[in-house]
């Protein structure tokens, strides 16, 4: 019985071993993981619960952030292949530079500087509201 | 077609923020097909050498671009880190990366140009049809890219912070490693024959009861193990630790768990089955539900199970089931400080009389933040036979003298 035990464990500790590499993310999910890691803790770190509340709701709203930007790169994937198509008949296939698909996936209608201002912006503020000392513990979670 | 391919695929690596995606092996695996197919359908030496050379000028173009990726991704994470960030900080981290797509865009149309001019139409269809025959050139195809739902997760999956706030289970990719009672995860394991919690544990019966249950009257334990948040609202997890080191060391049985959570306005409703590697009874199994209410300072626990032991099939005992209904209530005096509050009712066997029992104990804990894990000190001390209000001989008896103390940390943090 003992080794049906001991092999239970060793499969456990293997088990949660697996679970724990770390694929390369995108930076929409580095972003997300930053704001995840800080909103479920930043209660503990901040005392003042006004504030603590503030800043979880601006790691929140990073996280939403997030999920805007993933599925705006769904979308925009999917409407820079159709839409020169559409608009240029067959030529886009044989042609996707000069039928413009490739420019509108290099620079397509949704703008990352807006998406990069509204996460500084959120970051900016994440920072009045902190002391030093709780913005490196924060700093230090993820 | 096979243009209309790469230039979806440069699209996915293209720039804005959220481009940068897990594509990449997928890209790479398309351009060493591409280049694979180029080698075989090209028979000309000189054409094939110079569709290579069209071949490697997009390769550099693509990693010179991914490396700048790379460093703008690290850019914002340094500012992240750094109190005194202005947005000038945030605002030089793109500069370069806009350079990059530039030059990107250039050896593109140069590979174009080049590529083209080396290969002849039928040869192109053949590499053509090669590549995009592969099922990873599918994920890039621009219909099924619109019909693609960006994932978005129910729940939040970082660690949960102030004890009362936490819900039955783990975020998901959140693990705990498991070693002090307390645990949501141990919550109303209350076996016919034994009582489990994590941490380092010494339990006290008086004489009668342990003459009754057949346990020793003096038990050191020590149990830990793992806890996973496996989806967001699921998790599993196991004590594959369980050691009694007194009177006598042994290996415990095994206790295997999952959860799932439903989550509600305030309310959290799971179901939970967990087993037990045979013991000396045989095979425990502990299913049943538990209503959470977590709050900001104030948070409550409340199950009902239907534990059972019922032997083993070399071993076949009459099953020894019981009903065990805990209640919990926690209060966070700081974020970082809880006390707690438990009682119930337990039957520890139905099939005896007089076996009603109201358990009573009380814990403490201390949440503490150490880099980016999270540690709970936890202490509990508990009367797990307090009260019997109906034995089967004589009036209500009260236990004072068996008891549990039970004291261990337990460590929490993000997997993934």
């Amino acid at each position: 019985m003992f080794s049906l035990r001991a092999l239970v464990g060793v499969g456990a500790v293997f088990g949660v071993a697996a679970c724990s590499s770390r694929p390369p993310p995108r930076l929409a999910v580095e972003l997300t993981a930053r704001a995840t890691a800080k909103a479920g803790v930043v209660t503990l770190v901040v005392s003042d619960r006004a504030r603590a509340e503030r800043l979880r709701s601006i790691y929140l709203e990073v996280v939403k952030l997030g999920r805007e930007l993933d599925r705006a790169r769904v979308q925009a994937r999917a409407q820079c292949a159709t839409e020169p198509e559409r608009r240029a008949g067959a030529s886009a296939a044989s042609d996707p530079i000069g039928s413009g698909v490739l420019g509108c996936s290099i620079a397509p209608p949704l703008g990352d500087r807006a998406a990069l201002d509204r996460y500084t912006r959120l970051m900016l503020e994440a920072r009045t509201l902190l002391t030093q000392r709780e913005f490196d513990k924060l700093a230090r979670i993820r | 077609m096979l243009w209309v391919a790469l230039a979806t695929a440069i699209m996915l690596l293209s720039g804005e923020l959220s481009r940068e995606a897990d594509d990449g092996a997928i890209l790479a695996v398309l351009i060493a097909a591409l280049r694979k197919a180029t080698t075989q359908e090209v028979a000309d030496a000189p054409r094939r050498a110079a569709a290579l050379r069209a071949l490697a000028t997009f390769d550099a173009g693509l990693l010179a671009y991914r490396r700048q990726l790379v460093a703008f991704k690290a850019c914002i994470a340094a500012a992240d880190r750094r109190y005194g960030a202005t947005r000038a900080d945030y605002d030089a981290c793109s500069g370069p990366l806009e350079t990059e797509r530039a030059s990107l865009r250039t050896s593109l149309v140069t590979a174009q140009t080049e590529y083209e001019a080396a290969v002849t139409e039928t040869e192109k269809a053949r590499v053509a049809r090669r590549v995009l025959s592969l099922p990873e050139a599918k994920l890039l195809d621009s219909a099924r890219a619109g019909q693609e739902k960006a994932p978005s997760p129910s729940r939040s999956r970082g660690v949960e912070g102030v004890v009362t706030e936490r819900h039955l289970t783990l975020p998901r990719n959140v693990v705990s490693v498991l070693y002090g009672p307390l645990s949501s995860a141990t919550f109303g394991q209350r076996f016919p024959s034994r009582i489990i919690d994590g941490g380092t544990s010494y339990a006290h019966l008086d004489q009668g009861l342990a003459d009754a249950s057949g346990t020793p009257a003096d038990l050191w334990n020590m149990r830990g193990g793992a806890r996973v948040g496996m989806f967001d609202d699921f998790e599993a997890g196991a004590l594959f630790m369980p050691l009694q080191l007194g009177p006598k060391f042994h290996y415990d049985p095994v206790l295997i768990f999952f959860t799932q959570q439903l989550r509600f306005r305030g309310v959290d409703w799971g179901i939970r089955a967990s087993f037990e590697t045979p013991g000396t009874t045989g095979w425990g199994i502990n299913p049943g539900t538990l209503l959470g209410f977590p709050g900001q300072r104030l948070s409550a626990r409340v199950g009902l199970f239907v534990p059972m032991e019922v032997g083993t099939l070399g071993h076949k005992i009459a099953p020894i089931v019981g009903l065990n209904a805990p209640l919990r209530i926690t209060w966070n005096v700081v974020p970082s400080f809880f006390l707690s509050a438990e009682s119930g009712v337990a039957y520890d066997h139905l099939a005896s009389k007089g076996g009603l029992e109201l358990p009573l104990g009380f814990g403490s804990g201390y949440s503490l933040l150490a880099g980016s894990k999270l540690i709970d000190i936890t202490a509990s001390f508990t009367w797990d036979h307090w009260l019997l209000p109906a034995p089967e001989q004589g009036s209500a008896q009260v236990h004072w003298q068996a008891y549990r103390v039970a004291v261990g940390a337990s460590l929490y943090f993000q997997a993934l």
